[in-house]
């Protein structure tokens, strides 16, 4: 197998998170030779999006990954490559149900009916659920694509988004600790024409920031007393209080107490403008998980000429005695490129700068009770980050039927269990504590992902390190980093030009001509 | 060299295009044909409806091939009053397809309802169906919101049906003049007034204005609730024409009108459409104690809107004029 890689070719990409693949699919589209590995046997390093069997391969929840001990033969300025670095760690998993319910004629059966009365009302057992393994689609990284954001346009000007398919975000909410409720957070126009719970001059001072915020560019003189300060101190300043408030820092700008001015009018804008695009909130999910987009840009580099290789190790990287890299030493092989991309995770130089604490619950209830997929932010409180729940239903193919997926996002300051305890507390009923209006948790797994830092300048030049998944809810960033990549490499080049129509591509000397040869 | 990929340049695309049309034209020529050679001898049958059918699902503006078809269903009913119902359900499903293609097909909205009266069981259920689906995909149609009318009347549906339909309407865009249209049409009809000064009764009254100042204040620039306001308060049922009949109750709601409208003035202090209804309402409540107030109104209204300034200097000569007919009879 190793012979069919072209050696040398014009960029080498380790790892298939999301903007190796990018970066990938840009370069074969403008005809250069790409040859993209991974040491994993699964497309989308901590991007990806696994089946309920695989996540606890992967996670090491059964050990099944071995350590990487090869020994290769190198020079003493190259770079060795971080085969063992995990960005994915510390993985806890927990059943709240029991392992199996006993058979009709078992003796045991009325305890264990009575067992399960008392633990929960799930009809579920741990062997059912397992015995539907595929159906659950668990993302390590789960995030969403502004309707006007970086991400949708860059994928229905490639045409890479026919190989996907999306559901529209349909509920919007922030959590009222004080009420321990959940508030809907009025997106369009009509929303807030229709809107219950706010007052009519509320209305206005909403809608009235919304547009200054939108228009914020083309008056700038309207806002220099605000741009060096916090968002706090324009709100203050146009009297934005209350619940408008909450829906406004929480939801709107995905903001907290210390965000300056301009990220957060810069969140305000993309969720204005990406409203109505494709329904009534600004965000669109990926069908099937996050983890498809990755592979849809794989998809691309291959249908233009990249050669994919998993499970394929990569030892180290090759440098010159010019300081520049020549290529990679990958099981043994060396493989020679005119650029090398390599995923932080695996850069020797990077260093762990923070870490994202997450949760992945399955319930059995949904916690706005009609949304098919929903975002939720519990906001910050003692200066800590806010916690982001995204829902998913069984329509988004995320689980079977009758179950609901849920994941927690927030800033690692100790584990992922304590990061969120308080959280899963107020809005699950876990166990014996129970509640009847609370979603059940049926199984729960915490863990950390690791978010590098990879210096400027300390790779040779024509290596480039790209970052992994970070807490933000959308791709943006990630988005634009894959395009700079691209443009420092290539100048000039397009970024990923819209894929031509099947119907207009031909084979060169095909059957019409031969048959016009041969009446 | 043979089997390589290459993209169709946008020449060769053209030129696929172009051979394309010329064989449409062609098909297009012969069906044209043989449809006037059989009008002609009088051939009004099965044929003559599958080839005007095929020409109008592709292009279905083509009146005179519709009123061939007019022709052909009512030779039929004369002639076969049995059959009819069958070639109306075809006539339905055609005009359908015909909408698919131009939703704002005057011929096609057309012939479907003047087909509805020929038949003698037309399913309404699906008539509104399809009306709910094509206001769906433009809740601007006039052409489906005439036709929904239309059905409204055949089908007998109660009108409070309709208004619900409105309020659905409302809620997912206020912006729809056609839906607030409809409801000033059929609120007075549901629930007229008893007293002479509104359409509608009190507590229908309360709620339009309460409907009414939720779209105002989430977005004051759109025009369509503030056209709606002005019908729901300033129209006089026709039969009572008498100037100063206020009674107590309508005057109270006025002034909360006046309230709330202050009160969005307060934070949209340039707005038009805001300042204007003020001066209304003040006209109607007290025209000549607020003359001063109404004509600093309208001076403020020539600045923010200098487009309109005549309209305005109108406005205010006629309210100088109010108060000389009133002076001189004193």
């Amino acid at each position: 197998m190793g012979e069919d890689i072209p050696s040398p070719c014009d960029l080498i990409v380790v790892g298939t998170g999301l903007v190796e693949s990018i970066v990938a699919s840009a370069a074969s589209r403008i005809g250069k030779q790409v040859v993209h590995l991974d040491h994993r046997d699964f497309y989308g390093s901590s991007w990806a999006t696994f089946s309920f069997n695989s996540l606890k391969n992967t996670l090491g929840l059964i050990d099944e990954f071995k350590e990487h001990t090869t020994q290769s033969q190198k020079e003493a300025s190259d770079l060795n490559i971080s085969l063992n670095s995990k960005a994915v760690c510390n993985a806890i998993e927990k059943w709240f149900i029991l392992d199996e319910c006993k058979t009709e004629n078992d003796d045991s059966h009325q305890e264990c009916e009575a067992s399960r009365g008392k633990t929960s009302r799930i009809n579920w057992t741990k062997s059912e659920l397992l015995k539907n393994s595929r159906k659950f689609n668990f993302d390590i990284s789960p995030k969403l694509l502004y309707s006007r954001g970086e991400m949708v346009e860059v994928l229905i000007n490639s045409g890479i988004c026919r190989y996907a398919e999306f559901k529209n975000v349909s509920g919007i909410y922030t959590f009222d600790a004080s009420e321990g409720c959940l508030l809907p957070v009025p997106c369009s126009r009509a929303d807030v024409f229709n809107s219950k719970d706010i007052s009519m001059v509320e209305k206005r001072l909403l809608m009235k920031v919304l547009a200054m915020c939108v228009d914020y560019e083309n008056k700038p003189e309207e806002f220099k007393e605000y741009e060096s300060g916090n968002f706090d101190n324009f709100l203050n300043a146009h009297k934005i209080q209350g619940k408008i408030r909450k829906y406004l820092v929480d939801s709107v700008a995905m903001a907290n107490d210390s965000t300056n001015f301009q990220d957060a009018v810069k969140n305000v804008q993309k969720f204005v403008r990406s409203i109505g695009r494709y329904g009534n909130t600004p965000f669109l999910w990926t069908l099937y998980g996050s983890g498809e987009l990755p592979q849809c840009f794989c998809r691309c580099s291959a249908v233009f000429g990249g050669v994919y290789c998993l499970k394929r190790n990569t030892e180290n990287i090759i440098i010159d005695s010019d300081g520049q890299a020549i290529g990679i030493v990958s099981d043994n092989q060396k493989l020679m490129a005119r650029f090398i991309l390599i995923e932080d995770c695996l850069n020797p130089l990077a260093n762990i700068k923070s870490g994202i604490s997450r949760a992945i619950l399955i319930t059995d209830r949904s916690i706005t009770n009609n949304d098919q997929v929903a975002i939720i932010t519990v906001p910050s409180a003692n200066g800590k980050d806010p916690v982001r729940i995204l829902e998913l239903s069984a329509s988004t193919m995320a689980c079977p039927p009758g179950l609901y997926v849920v994941h927690l996002i927030t800033r690692q300051v100790t584990t992922a269990v304590e990061d969120l305890r308080e959280v899963i507390d107020a809005v699950f009923c876990s166990g014996e504590k129970e509640a009847l209006d609370k979603p059940n948790i049926i199984w729960s797994l915490h863990f950390n992902i690791n978010e590098y830092d990879s210096p400027e300048g300390k790779l040779p030049s024509n290596v480039y390190s790209c970052p992994g998944p970070d807490l933000f809810l959308d791709f943006d960033d990630h988005v634009i980093k894959a395009r700079n990549i691209f443009q420092s490499m290539y100048p000039g080049e397009d970024f990923l030009p819209k894929v031509p129509d099947p119907e207009d591509v031909v084979l060169e000397d095909s059957s019409e001509d031969i048959v016009q040869e041969n009446p | 060299m043979h089997g390589r990929l290459k993209v169709r340049t946008t020449a060769e695309q053209q030129e696929i295009k172009a051979k394309e049309r010329a064989k449409k034209l062609a098909v297009y020529k012969v069906a044209m044909d043989r449809i006037f050679s059989k009008r002609k001898s009088g051939e009004l049958d099965d044929e003559i409806l599958k080839i005007t059918g095929q020409v109008l699902t592709e292009n279905p503006d083509i009146s005179t091939l519709w009123n061939i078809r007019k022709e052909t269903i009512v030779k039929i009913k004369n002639t076969f009053p049995d059959l009819v119902d069958n070639y109306v359900s075809k006539e339905l499903t055609l005009t359908e397809q015909c909408i698919r293609v131009n939703p704002k097909s005057y011929n096609s909205w057309f012939h479907r309802s003047w087909v509805l009266d020929k038949g003698s069981n037309i399913d309404f259920q699906a008539e509104f169906l399809l009306c709910d689906k094509c206001l769906e995909l433009d809740e601007r149609n006039f052409h489906c919101w005439d036709y929904r009318r239309i059905i409204v009347q055949m089908s007998k549906t109660p009108l409070e049906n309709e208004l619900q339909f409105s309020t659905n309407k409302i809620t997912k865009n206020f912006s729809n003049y056609s839906s607030w249209h409809y409801r000033s049409e059929l609120l007075p009809r549901i629930y007229p007034s008893s007293s002479g000064d509104t359409l509608l009764d009190d507590q229908k009254l309360a709620e339009e204005c309460n409907l009414i100042q939720n779209a105002i204040f989430t977005d004051p620039n759109d025009q369509s609730a503030w056209f709606y306001q002005r019908w729901l308060l300033f129209t006089k049922k026709e039969s009572d024409s008498k100037e100063n009949s206020k009674n107590s109750g309508f005057l109270s709601v006025l002034n909360d009108e006046l309230e709330s409208c202050q009160q969005l003035r307060d934070l949209e202090p340039n707005n038009k459409w805001v300042i204007l209804q003020v001066c209304e309402l003040l006209r109607r409540i007290d025209s000549l104690g607020n003359k001063k107030e109404i004509l600093q109104l309208v001076s403020q209204l020539t600045k923010v809107d200098p487009l309109r300034r005549g309209y305005y200097a109108y406005l205010g000569s006629k309210i100088e004029e109010e108060k000389q007919k009133k002076t001189i009879p004193e």
